[in-house]
């Protein structure tokens, strides 16, 4: 029963689904707590001990209800396409973030004697991203179907669909007066799946007697049997990079800049398909079976072959204002970006009262990223040593009907 | 607060599990062509069977055998047994050095055969079982030999067998044991070449020449108990005797029109004969006692009413050209002149109910005892069809069951509507609609097929000029998508209908081209 055209919004949905089942990126905090700025008293402190971790998901046009069924399962029904629908612009954008993070820093001790100022640090990582950016012809072929387009043609491409995960293992030094850091990384690549539809025009011939597609694309798959925590499919470097500005009222920070080689059981494509199909022709019409039609059906797909490839790392910029503790009310700001994985760029702008010696809260408005327009909160504490937090950056999302995106992250820190 | 602590569970979940717990599913509708394929006459009727002419014309060329007569209806050869006792003819006890034989004799045994008077035989498998009991008490050699035989390599069956002593004048020493024949060949002309079914053979015992002198009397004996068991023959000659059998009723399939329900098929010519080829060297006749046209959906059945039938055909010997015989070939012909075989062939049937019976050597042994058989050639009597594809369809109604090998799984679509998109060349009409099946194969439902596949344009012969499109549409709803999900075997139907005069003629390079369109809803679904 199933024809070219079910089969093309059957592998769309498939690449859209897949991408978004599993997922990363690095903290979209506006919280410049997280970064240890001016808290730590080295002087009379020897190790440090930091655990975060952060997850996010927003979209430009899915709500929130759309977004946990295509996560967690469930009926998408036409109500939730119909809000997608009306909200879905010429470009959109969906991106799932979730990792974690782990820091030892000694401050007693630094690897390089050249280098007196600085403490080492290691530290660990765990990044799984999701993201997508879709013409609203896409989005609407894979959750409509291609029959609204007959007669018509629907402009899939310049579209991109990337899905990350991968671990770091970390040794950096830092300046004693923490103005500056840096670490070297060692990757281990567990998944990357990335479709870059450059041109993919589906036309609909009238009467559905005919399909033209005019493909354009690359395909890039690493290993999808074996994706595991650890699973070492591709292996690479990364550096990050943090520095203290302007009499350290401003940090710039650049996180994951590498790349990772992928080698295990890769696939890979970057064809260029002008395909008019009819059909598909079988020998004997009373002789033939729907899996001998669907072979032949996906036969005419994008052929992937075994080729290694390289992926840059989803490489994150950031410029924030850092906060004074000794001010109770004051503003922050910063902007965000993240390469290679369809994110628009991001800034936020709030204010953070200190409620007390140990509290302090902060809001603040977002926009770029995956989600829009937000509104984020965060509270903070401290006490003697110890110093943790807790935000959210859409909290919108979370508490309207209108909600586009969930976020949460959570940090603490011990020194001793 | 409830929709915070929701999220957080979300966060939490897609932080340390991001496990699904049920499938993401949403619906589409998709346009799309999903088949297309062209259909010849090739496509419709087996090549088997398919016989094309000089000017592209196509004929059917359908036979089938009745049931073949079988080889053990002529002879078979029963085990035959031969049991002697030798003895020692000394009253009191001698010394008889190693190597020294004591027994030595030749004889002839006979099959029993009946009439057959067999001069010859090759063996296609059979045995010599023999056992043997001494009470000498001392090693044995036995050698038993079959004159006048030979296996492929030219060599005589000859066999020996070395037997321990006994363990006391009373505890004998036996020995057991089997030889196969085979492949042999058997000259049963006796010892002077004249007798029949008979064959000479010799058994000797001696000492073990390596053994010691043995000292026996005529308390010692030697009994030895031959049987050639389970003797199959290959090729016999001679006189092979009369015999008579007969073969049925027997009801055999004929699948010509074994797909068509109903209509009428008005056939313009055909030519129908029984052939029958006498491979046995031997005068035979064969009488068709019925010949029974079964239409089992309609329950009609038409005899064949024709002279032959319960009437004697005589057949004349198969030639033996060194080891290939060229049978006797009989043709009975059936015409509508001189039978009723028109009405036979045109109930459609779809079985046939034979019966015959066979006479071998029904004047006795004319041939002076020069016959011959080779039991894997005996008697055939095949029934052939020549059907030229000429003739006028009305309603004529074929049905085929196809499995589409789909389930829920394998097939998420809702409903569809199927646009059917013909271009016939074939100079007919066609009507198509769908059953549905319940598991047990029943029709349940079906699924109309609105349009005609029209035929195509034709000459004042009937002779396709050019193809005519048409476009034809069937709706499936859910209920019916859901039959057809639980049980993917449909039935198709088409219904043909050409012009009333003159005759149609197929011709091989007819086709009809078929594309299938489909606007469907359907639901994706992912894990």
């Amino acid at each position: 029963m199933k024809g070219f055209g079910s089969i093309v919004i059957c592998i769309l949905s498939m690449i859209f689904i897949f991408g978004i089942e599993t997922g990363y990126a690095q903290s979209d905090s506006t919280a410049g707590d997280s970064t240890n700025v001016l808290l730590i008293d080295s002087n009379k402190d020897n190790y440090q001990v930091l655990a975060a971790f952060s997850a996010n998901y927003g979209s430009t046009n899915l709500s929130n209800e759309f977004m946990e069924k295509l996560l967690f399962g469930g009926q998408i029904t036409e109500r939730l396409k119909e809000l997608a629908i009306d909200k879905t612009n010429n470009r959109n954008r969906f991106g799932l973030e979730v990792n974690y993070e782990g820091q030892f820093v000694d401050m007693t001790d630094t690897l390089v004697k050249k280098l007196p100022d600085y403490h080492y640090y290691i530290g660990f990582g765990s990044y799984n991203n999701v993201s997508a950016s879709y013409t609203r012809d896409l989005f609407s072929t894979i959750f409509y179907g291609n029959k609204q387009f007959e007669d018509q043609t629907a402009k899939l491409g310049r579209s991109n669909l990337t899905s990350y995960k991968f671990e770091k293992l970390t040794i950096g030094l830092m300046k004693k007066d923490w103005s500056q850091s840096i670490g070297l990384s060692l990757i281990i690549g567990d998944r990357f799946n990335s479709y870059n539809f450059r041109q993919a025009d589906l036309y609909t011939a009238p009467q559905g007697t005919e399909l033209n597609m005019q493909y354009n694309g690359k395909i890039r798959l690493s290993d999808n049997n074996s994706r595991n925590f650890m699973s070492f499919n591709g292996a690479g470097v990364g550096l990050d990079y943090s520095r203290l500005l302007f009499k350290r009222r401003f940090t710039f920070s650049v996180t994951n800049f590498g790349l990772i080689f992928w080698a295990r059981n890769t696939r890979f494509s970057n064809t260029e398909i002008n395909y008019d199909f009819d059909g598909v022709e079988i020998d004997n019409i009373f002789q033939t079976s729907n899996e001998e039609i669907l072979n032949q059906a996906e036969s005419i797909l994008p052929e992937l072959s075994d080729r290694n490839f390289v992926s840059m790392l989803p490489t994150i910029i950031r410029f924030d204002k850092n906060f004074d503790k000794s001010i109770q009310f004051q503003s922050i700001y910063g902007v965000r970006y993240k390469f290679f994985s369809n994110y628009l760029p991001s800034i936020y702008g709030g204010g953070s009262f200190q409620i007390n010696k140990s509290l302090r809260v902060q809001g603040s408005l977002a926009w770029g990223g995956y989600a829009g327009l937000r509104a984020g909160v965060g509270a903070y504490y401290s006490y003697k040593k110890f110093r943790a937090g807790i935000e959210s950056n859409n909290i919108t999302g979370t508490f309207l009907k209108s909600g586009n995106g969930n976020s949460l992250g959570a940090y603490a820190f011990y020194t001793f | 607060m409830n929709k915070l602590r929701f999220s957080i569970f979300i966060l939490f979940i897609l932080l340390f599990a991001c496990k699904r717990e049920e499938a993401t599913r949403w619906n589409v509708d998709i346009l799309s062509p999903v088949v297309k394929t062209t259909l010849t006459i090739d496509d419709l009727v087996a090549d088997s069977i398919l016989s094309i002419n000089s000017d592209n014309s196509v004929d059917l060329d359908y036979s089938f055998s009745f049931a073949p007569i079988q080889d053990e209806l002529f002879f078979s050869i029963p085990d035959t047994a031969v049991r002697v006792r030798y003895g020692f003819p000394f009253a009191s006890a001698i010394q008889l050095p190693a190597g020294s034989q004591f027994v030595n004799d030749p004889s002839e045994e006979s099959f029993d055969l009946g009439d057959a008077r067999i001069e010859k035989m090759v063996v296609e498998s059979g045995e010599l079982q023999y056992t043997i009991t001494s009470f000498v008490q001392a090693r044995t050699i036995y050698t038993y030999t079959i004159f006048k035989t030979s296996n492929p390599n030219g060599v005589r069956f000859s066999r020996t067998i070395s037997v321990p002593a006994a363990s006391s004048s009373s505890v004998p020493a036996v020995k057991t044991g089997k030889f196969n024949f085979d492949g042999y060949t058997f000259d049963l002309t006796g010892n002077d070449g004249t007798k029949f079914n008979t064959f000479e053979s010799e058994v000797t015992v001696s000492t073990d020449p390596n053994g010691g002198s043995v000292t026996v009397s005529n308390m010692d004996s030697v009994f030895i108990e031959n049987r050639l068991v389970s003797l199959k023959p290959a090729y016999v000659e001679g006189y092979i005797g009369q015999s008579s059998f007969i073969e049925g009723p027997t009801v055999n399939n004929f699948s010509v029109f074994d797909q068509i329900v109903s209509g009428t098929l008005d056939i313009d010519s055909i030519d129908i004969f029984t052939e029958i080829k006498n491979y046995v060297g031997a005068e035979a006749r064969i009488k068709i006692k019925q010949l029974i046209s079964n239409n089992s959906r309609t329950g009609n059945n038409v005899p064949l009413m024709h002279s032959s039938i319960n009437n004697w055909i005589n057949l004349n010997r198969g030639i033996d050209n060194n080891g290939i015989v060229n049978p006797s070939i009989n043709r009975v012909f059936y015409t509508k002149a001189n039978s009723n075989i028109d009405r036979v062939i045109e109930n459609l049937s779809d079985k046939m109910t034979t019966e015959l019976e066979a006479e071998v050597n029904p004047l006795g042994n004319i041939g002076s005892g020069n016959d011959f058989l080779y039991f894997d050639q005996i008697i055939e009597a095949d029934f052939h069809i020549r059907l030229p594809l000429k003739f006028i369809a009305k309603d004529l109604k074929l049905r085929q069951k196809i499995d589409l090998n789909i389930n829920e799984d394998s097939n998420p679509v809702n409903n569809a509507l199927v646009t059917i998109y013909a271009e016939n060349g074939f100079p007919f009409d066609a009507d198509i609609q769908l059953f549905l099946l319940n598991s047990s194969g029943s029709i349940i439902d079906s699924v109309m097929v609105e349009g005609l596949i029209r035929s195509a344009n034709t000459d004042a012969l009937n002779v396709v000029t050019n193809p005519v499109n048409s476009v034809l549409e069937a709706l499936i709803p859910a209920n019916k998508m859901n039959i057809i999900n639980n049980n993917s075997e449909v039935i198709l139907q088409i219904i043909f209908n050409t012009n009333d005069a003159p005759h149609t003629t197929i011709y091989r390079d007819n086709y009809m081209k078929l594309k299938l369109v489909t606007d469907m809803n359907m639901e994706i679904k992912y894990n």
